[in-house]
């Protein structure tokens, strides 16, 4: 572990983690290799469940009890790491590498002072005398960027915001000055601001010779940090390379279907997911993605592609990898063009990011259709037919007239969640709601859906007095089947008891009173089948579905009634990015088909993006910025929206951050 | 923070006033006269000298005033007089409270020691110590008192004559009673502190700890161990009204004076007064005990200090 | 109904409305998560073979109730003075009593009396607990305030305690005896099915089901009431355990049943008077309400393993 050795200083070969649950074996990593230099950052990408956690961890000694670990070569500056023994881990952990998790709120002990937990790589190592510690913990607060780092230091985590907690949690990580910081996703948990100034912060350290391993669910994250990006699925990489090229030229079907996904300014009113055939999964030597790849022939499942280059230090694995993009086609996935903001048009500009000079191109921007992100797939760039123009709008559906509604806060005084809200929606629209945490989105849509009453203020729903101003649930209840609601969290909106055929019946059973319980029933199949899901799921109980699928019934639930106004507040945002990819576009299917308005929450202004008419954004209960989408996203009049349109991760790698600023 | 303390305090008072309202209206509901009651099946008391008690007791007064009364000598201390003993019950349980607390605290000891022993050694491994100990828990928590009391006496005081059979003269007379009344509470603590230690070990501040530098024993001590404090103090509560009701039984079987003995033999002769004084004393400790218990998890739990800044 | 959970869901900017918990979903959306593992109750645990040999011992002591006679010739109050206090052997399984009344027979014949109090008095307690729980939730303020004080009250007395006083006021005897374990045993029970009903009140599907139009009566018979009676019917067969333990307890010290039944707790009461000379009239009838007991909890702590494990609506909310 001491002096320079020459060489990578991480070097990871043929890394193999198996866990032992139950009875079972699961392979979580499969001959995983790579290597990272001083100062540079690698980022591992993939959905939860893909093994790069486990990754992360190995690395660290702290794959728990039930693992084995087996790699050709693991090393750390000259270390060889697969011998060592939990003593020397210690050593090795905090001091020369560095961990952290996502979440601060529960990754620094709630009962500890802050400064306790930036001092304890300090003292465990002992690296500072007694008397010295707390300047070493301020000194290094501050340096994370953490103002009145003295106070802060007494303070305990919940007494944070979350981006001062995640800045902490990051001081005490790199407290004792460790080479190699491994990142956890570091950001998930953030609002898209923070985010953006904790990626900063990582962004410094790296610049300062700290070595980054990044773990992410999301592309769009780590594109503009990430000097190389691994792609894993099922415990293998299945695609490697510098974070460009990676970016530009995805050759692996799978990377290529997670870039597909990100919602972009490019890919609105167009299909996000790449379609999953319905086909046997993988053998168990086969390649893990051919259960859901397009490409997937006999040899894909049986035999598991051999590693090759597609370009020099691009790797890929895969029997099927994209040819070389054609030149002519320079708006691939990573275009230039996904800009939001006054940035540029669309598919006119290079790599090079010329475009910026451009200027505002308005609305034009927004309807250009997604190129095909797989050039070798042609369902994959179906564009949504008949969408909605703003002069086809139905008349005014919902009114809100000047919403506030207060809360006692924690510290006991009111606080307003919502202030002064009001606007209005058209039947068959879609008001997209962006706000981060703290906004009042949340209690907005809960006004909305009569389940909660304004302090003040009005809604008025198809004509009628709807909430507020004394109106009262024995009026609201007959009419309530014409608002639905679709949830963050599916799961928790069923009846456990009940099976998936129960859920929606439950909301079938008023609109087809006759009929018995036969035609129920087949309601009840054709409103699954509206939603993509099979009647086999019929007897299911929603435990055992998927996310994916416990939203799809969601869905099929909240249609059932023949609502006039669907309310989804962030109904994407625990799926994973191809899962939240086919709902999106399930839900543009059927507001095209059906008409439904839809009031839109989301923190996630791609994601609004994508299925917005209107936009209306919200900053601590209040209304900062309202009109249509594609103004607002060309030209933000308010501050606070040019910051979240700022702080937007984009996929597009180094030809982004050219043009960021 | 006084706020918080004023807050909790005024709750236990509205706990006791509530369990002496109780107690009251227990004596009103009791069936027939209580100077019958008092005097017992076997007298020919002339109706003067019941006349004389009833007004003694202020019997011949109206509910409404009686209440006010009874709260009246509650606040000064006064909890009655015995039917059957004729004396104060404040002096019964004066005499009788000592060998109870010996019994208590004793047994509150061995519970907590026994229970923190097998929960920190077999908390988070999967080993054959783990299982027996966690056997001899759920056999030691579901033992009816009364009879492990018996089987203790048969095999150590009777067979061997390592202990005295009855009474409470000395320490020795102490070491039966107290396991015995602190074996199932033993079992319930040490369930519970495991699985604290044990929840709090899953989470990701303890990776977050280790990946620091922090030894696995380190991270028992400095992290898992005050987060596994917080369930088992909400069980402080429980575990006095356990141990104070268990004393009952315990009492009764190594025939041990102290407040559950005078507490049955009130029950049996329904000597009312001497039964409710003995309620409201445990009552007011157990409303007490809560107290002190929230207040030590303000201390220990600095979310639950800002929440109670109110 | 609309307001239902007025208190809950300040955006304090803590969580509740950042739209983050990425893994919270079941991963690769085309793989089934069927076999999802969720945390039950770890340390409260046991391991299967245990379950199996108590469900049997649970088996054992019902059949015995139901009919003592298989097991038996004679009866529970035969008398024989020439065989009284004759030890455990080949006549005598258990031995005899200081009547001579064979302590097998009158354990097998116990059963019945023992496991009935105890069912009556957790099937009263539980009823009690509902009642009481729901009465509490869906009353409105006033009458929460005063059920919650009331129950606080009722709280801090302990079980034991609360059925002498019942005792002390009813007098001695089986029913009575019923009647006081399970008033001591309501507010255990009232304050579960209130915890849980407050639960399921401010949970996802109840909040749909208001938002399809149900009436509230309707949600409260369809969600709220099953839901909410899960966990405290599982709790509940532990609880016959302890409500058993208590009725004994109280035939122990001589409130509850009187002679000559043959009760448990009351065979172990006369049994204590010869424990010197004959441990057998004692430690028989005790290790049957022993067995029953820690059978039952076994039983018990597995059913809520089980049913923690089954449908953990508490993890998704």
């Amino acid at each position: 572990m001491n002096g320079p050795v020459n060489g990578p200083l991480l070097v990871v070969d043929g890394l193999d983690v198996t866990f032992q649950v139950g009875g079972e074996r699961v392979h979580a990593v499969r001959d995983v290799s790579f290597t990272l230099d001083r100062g540079e950052c690698l980022a591992i990408v993939g959905e939860s469940g893909s093994g790069k956690s486990v990754t992360a961890r190995t690395l660290i000694g702290l794959t728990g009890g039930r693992s084995t670990v087996r790699a050709r070569r693991l090393s750390f500056d000259g270390t060889d790491l697969t011998t060592l023994t939990e003593a020397r881990w210690r050593a090795v952990r905090g001091r020369h590498i560095g961990l952290v998790l996502q979440d601060a709120l529960v990754s620094l002990d709630p009962l500890r002072t802050v400064g306790a937990e930036v001092a304890e790589p300090l003292r465990v190592h002992r690296l500072a005398a007694r008397d010295e510690v707390a300047g070493r913990v301020r000194d290094t607060l501050a340096d994370v960027g953490v103002p009145d780092p003295a106070r802060r230091a007494r303070q305990y985590p919940h007494q944070l915001s979350g981006g001062l907690r995640q800045r902490a949690l990051i001081a005490s990580a790199v407290a004792a000055g460790p080479r190699l910081l491994l990142a956890d996703e570091p950001t998930t948990a953030l609002d898209v601001t923070v985010q953006a100034q904790v990626l900063d912060l990582l962004r410094r350290l790296r610049q300062e010779g700290l070595a980054l391993l990044l773990i992410s669910h999301d592309l769009a994250v780590v594109a503009g940090i990430a000097d190389r990006i691994a792609v894993m699925y099922g415990g293998l990489i299945v695609e490697g390379g510098p974070a460009a090229q990676v970016l530009r030229d995805p050759r692996h079907p799978y990377t290529q279907a997670l870039l597909a996904a990100v919602p972009t300014l490019r890919t609105r009113r167009s299909r996000l997911a790449v379609p999953v055939p319905r086909q046997p999964g993988a053998g168990p030597g086969g390649c893990p993605y051919a259960a859901r790849c397009l490409l997937a022939d006999e040899r894909c499942r049986t035999e598991l592609p051999p590693p090759a280059e597609a370009d020099p230090g691009h790797s890929v694995l895969c029997w099927h990898p994209a040819p070389t993009p054609d030149q002519s086609d320079q708006s691939g996935p990573a275009g230039p063009s996904d800009q939001f903001g006054p940035a540029g048009p669309a598919g006119s500009a290079g790599p090079a990011g010329s475009a910026g000079a451009a200027g505002a191109a308005g609305a034009a921007v927004l309807t250009v259709a997604k190129p095909p992100p797989l050039a070798h797939v042609p369902t994959g760039s179906l564009p949504t037919a008949n969408v909605p123009t703003a002069g086809a709008r139905g008349e005014v559906l919902l009114d809100v007239d000047g919403l506030s509604k207060r809360f006692r806060g924690p510290g006991g005084a009111w606080q307003h969640a919502v202030d002064d809200v009001s606007f209005q929606l058209r039947a068959g629209e879609t008001l997209g709601v962006v706000g981060e945490s703290g906004s009042g989105k949340t209690t907005v849509a809960r006004i909305v859906l009569g389940l909660l009453t304004p302090d003040a203020g009005t809604v008025r729903f198809a004509g009628a007095p709807w909430n507020g101003d004394g109106v009262l649930e024995r009026d609201r209840r007959p009419h309530r089947r014409r608002i639905q609601a679709v949830q963050q969290d599916p799961l928790s909106s069923f009846d456990p008891r009940y099976t998936v055929e129960r859920i929606v019946g439950e909301a079938v059973a008023g609109t087809h009173r006759r009929g018995g319980r036969r035609a129920r029933r087949d309601r009840v199949a054709v409103l699954l089948d509206q939603v993509g899901l099979g009647a086999n799921l019929l007897g299911r109980r929603p435990r055992d579905l998927s996310g994916g699928q416990r939203q799809r019934v969601a869905i099929a639930r909240a249609l059932a009634p023949e609502p006039a106004l669907l309310v989804c507040d962030e109904p994407v945002s625990a799926l994973d990015v191809s899962i939240q990819a086919q709902i999106l576009d399930l839900l543009a299917d059927l507001q095209r088909d059906l008409g439904v308005a839809m009031l839109f929450i989301s923190h996630d202004l791609a994601v609004i993006h994508q299925v917005g008419d209107r936009l209306l954004v919200m900053r601590d209960g209040r209304v900062v910025e309202s009109g249509e989408l594609g103004r607002v996203f060309a030209q933000p009049a308010h501050p606070y929206t040019r910051e979240l349109l700022a702080a937007v991760p984009r996929p597009a790698g180094s030809t982004t951050r050219a043009m960021a600023r | 923070m006084l706020r918080a303390v004023g807050r909790r305090l005024a709750r236990a008072g509205a706990v006791v006033f509530g369990a002496a309202t109780l107690a009251f209206a227990a004596l009103q509901l009791l069936p027939g006269d209580p100077v019958a009651v008092m005097l017992g099946p076997a007298t020919s008391a002339s109706p003067q000298v019941r006349e004389q008690i009833r007004v003694d007791f202020g019997f011949d007064e109206p509910v409404p005033v009686r209440y006010l009364h009874y709260l009246g000598d509650l606040v000064t201390g006064d909890l009655g007089r015995s039917y059957q003993l004729q004396q104060p019950v404040t002096t019964l349980i004066e005499e009788q409270l000592w060998p109870t607390v010996q019994l208590v605290a004793a047994s509150v000891t061995l519970a907590v020691v026994i229970a923190v022993v097998s929960a920190v050694v077999t908390a988070g491994r999967r080993s054959a110590l783990r299982a027996v100990v966690t056997l001899a828990e759920l056999v030691a928590l579901s033992t009816p008192q009364f009879w492990l009391g018996i089987v203790l006496l048969t095999v150590f005081s009777f067979r061997l004559n390592l202990f005295p059979v009855a009474g409470a003269q000395d320490l020795t007379a102490l070491v039966l009673p107290a396991v015995t009344l602190a074996l199932p509470v033993a079992g319930v603590l040490a369930q519970v502190l495991r699985e604290g230690i044990e929840t709090a070990l899953e989470q990701p501040f303890v990776v977050a700890a280790r990946a620091r530098g922090r030894s696995r024993i380190g991270v028992r001590l400095r992290h898992a161990v005050r987060h596994a404090a917080a369930p088992l103090l909400t069980l402080t509560g429980w575990v006095t009204g356990s141990l104070l009701g268990g004393a009952v039984l315990v009492e009764t079987v190594f025939g041990r004076p102290g407040l559950g003995s005078l507490l049955l033999q009130a029950v049996s002769s329904r000597d009312m007064p001497v039964v409710l004084g003995v309620v409201l004393l445990t009552a007011t400790v157990v409303a007490v005990v809560f107290i002190l218990v929230d207040l030590v998890q303000l201390a220990l739990d600095p979310r639950l200090r800002t929440a109670a800044a109110l | 109904m609309t307001d239902i959970d007025t208190e809950t869901d300040i955006e304090t900017g803590t969580g509740i409305d950042t739209g983050t918990g990425i893994d919270t979903g079941a991963g690769i959306d085309t793989v089934v998560t069927g076999g999802a593992r969720r945390p039950g109750p770890r340390g409260l645990s046991v391991p299967r073979p245990g379950v199996v040999v108590a469900a049997a011992v649970l088996a054992l002591a019902a059949f015995v109730a139901v009919a003592p006679g298989l097991l038996t010739d004679g009866a529970p109050t035969d008398i024989d003075p020439g065989q009284a206090l004759v030890g455990p052997g080949a006549g005598h399984w258990f031995g005899t009593d200081q009547l001579g009344r064979d302590v097998f027979t009158r354990v097998v014949y116990g059963a019945r009396t023992s496991l009935l109090l105890g069912l009556a008095a957790i099937g009263l307690a539980v009823t009690g607990g509902v009642v009481l729980g729901l009465a509490t939730v869906l009353g409105g303020r006033g009458a929460e305030r005063i059920l919650t004080w009331l129950t606080d009250v009722l709280l801090a007395l302990p079980p034991i305690l609360l059925a002498l006083l019942v005792v002390a006021v009813l007098g001695a005897g089986t029913t009575n005896t019923v009647i006081a374990i399970a008033i001591a045993l309501v507010p255990v029970y009232g304050r579960l099915v209130r915890t849980e009903a407050m639960v399921v009140l401010r949970s996802g599907y109840v909040e749909a089901a208001v938002g399809l139009g149900l009436r509230r009566g309707v949600v409260i018979a369809r969600h709220v009431l099953p839901n909410a009676l899960g966990p405290v019917l599982v709790l509940a067969t532990v609880g016959f355990g302890t409500a058993l333990m208590y009725a004994s307890a109280l035939s122990f010290l001589g409130l509850g049943s009187s002679p000559p039944n043959s009760e448990w707790g009351l065979m172990l009461a006369e049994g204590r008077d010869f424990l010197q000379t004959a441990w057998w009239t004692g430690v028989f009838p005790g290790a049957a309400i022993t067995g029953t007991v820690i059978a039952v909890t076994v039983v018990g702590r597995y059913a809520q393993a089980r049913f923690a494990g089954r449908v953990d609506w508490r993890a998704s909310r």
